[in-house]
């Protein structure tokens, strides 16, 4: 795609965003608790962010992706910034400022320091939630905007009903926001029927942390090319398939370990043989995943994050795991 | 007759951007709004058969903009348009409504298969 024609408004644009956030910079430092220049501050620059990463300013989005991070932790904590930070912005518009009227095409290293400072100060924030106002509805660091896919009262209704199909789904590789394109699939069973045991649970899938496959229940009579076909059709979906997911080896939701990668270092099965002299062995997945069945340790976990799913009431057998 | 679309964002660069990638490929964009606000006023006056939809704007967002437009017309067939990085809101907008979404930096390809996905 041809994008030198959109190069003059993305610099007439980004002055103007750059102009703004100066003066909602200079605005906010005299009312340090205001939100309205945060959040104004915030869109500015992830609109630069998203035009930058469009034209390929790799660093110019880098850089202000860091910012942004920066000012959604703030956003979200209501936490008065310090003169500290607001230095750190300060420069950042203005190195932003710079990067924009630099950005010719070709590629520009983005700011590491800058971004290693803006990336401490996102943690360091976060830690002063605690004297904050109370917000009842953010327990989670990321204090993101996270609300379930389904709603609870459907998942216990599910519970108890006879029958439901098990339904494995895998996400394509390569598929962007792939939690959001489970949460599609998720919307689209809805349709056929109750959604219930939804595996990795549905704040882990919406934050991403899953390798592509997720699992759920669905109660439906319809026949399973039906299901399967509207389930493929969410788009950038690589596989559907209707049976009980394997346990084993692995946590659910993330890879079993792949016995032909080599070993990690220091580990026993390393080449050599032994673990380096007053090094801790790493821990190895090596014959791991030839183990028949999980541990203890893996039932408990894994019935402990079923529960959080609010599926079932009953726990698996725990004798002899 | 070429389908219609509504494109909402509150970037001119944007906008233009996608309005070409849309018309280039036989799409009619009938409208643009820079607000969630504006969305939800030219919908009821434009009736689109497609909205593209960014999700940070200013006076009502895009997430408020899909769930009114769909309240009162859920037919609507809306794509969200996100930057990286913003996962959880682009969740919360197919909660609230949108049938599909694509990620900044666009590749015009997959921008018309989501589309083509939205509109089937």
């Amino acid at each position: 795609m041809d994008l030198s024609k959109y190069a003059a408004l993305f610099l007439a644009e980004s002055r103007e965003h750059l102009n703004a956030c100066n003066g909602s910079l200079l605005e906010w430092e005299r009312a340090p608790t205001s939100l309205e220049p945060v959040d104004r501050l915030f869109r500015a620059i992830h609109t630069i962010k998203g035009m930058a990463a469009t034209m390929g300013h790799a660093g110019v989005a880098q850089l202000a992706h860091a910012a942004e991070n920066l000012l959604d932790a703030i956003r979200h904590n209501r936490v008065s910034a310090d003169p500290a930070i607001f230095q750190l912005l300060f420069r950042v518009v203005d190195t932003l400022g710079g990067a924009v009227e630099a950005a010719d095409g070709t590629e520009q290293a983005a700011d590491a320091d800058l971004i290693a400072e803006l990336d401490a100060a996102a943690l360091a924030s976060q830690d002063t939630r605690t004297r904050a106002e109370a917000n009842p509805e953010s327990d989670d660091s990321q204090a993101l905007p996270t609300s379930p896919a389904i709603p609870e009262s459907k998942l216990r209704r599910a519970t108890d009903a006879p029958r439901s199909r098990p339904v494995q789904v895998v996400i394509s590789r390569g598929a962007a926001m792939r939690g959001a394109r489970a949460a599609l699939v998720l919307r689209r069973a809805e349709a056929f029927g109750a959604v219930s045991g939804v595996q990795p649970p549905l704040a882990q899938l919406e934050r991403d942390e899953f390798d592509g496959r997720f699992f759920f229940r669905l109660q439906s009579e319809r026949p399973e090319q039906e299901i399967e076909a509207t389930l493929m059709a969410v788009g950038e979906v690589q596989s559907v398939k209707f049976e009980e997911p394997a346990l084993g080896g692995g946590r659910w939701g993330t890879s079993p370990p792949d016995p032909s990668r080599s070993p990690p270092a220091g580990c026993p099965h390393e080449a050599g043989g032994r673990a380096r002299r007053g090094q801790e062995p790493a821990r190895c997945a090596i014959g791991r995943s030839r183990r028949r069945g999980p541990d203890r340790a893996e039932w408990k976990d894994f019935a402990t994050r079923v529960l959080d799913a609010g599926r079932s009431a009953r726990l698996p057998d725990d004798a002899g795991g | 007759m070429n389908q219609t679309v509504l494109v909402c964002d509150d970037a001119i660069f944007m906008r233009t951007m996608i309005s070409d990638i849309l018309s280039q490929a036989g799409f009619e964009v009938v409208g643009e709004a820079e607000s969630g606000l504006q969305a939800v006023e030219k919908y009821r006056s434009l009736k689109p058969d497609l909205v593209t939809m960014d999700i940070v704007m200013p006076d009502m967002g895009g997430i408020e903009a899909v769930r009114e437009i769909c309240k009162n017309h859920p037919e609507a067939k809306i794509l969200m348009c996100s930057a990286m990085g913003q996962q959880a809101l682009v969740v919360e907008a197919i909660q609230a409504g949108a049938k599909d979404f694509v990620v900044k930096p666009f590749q015009p390809s997959r921008v018309l298969e989501a589309v083509q996905r939205v509109l089937a």
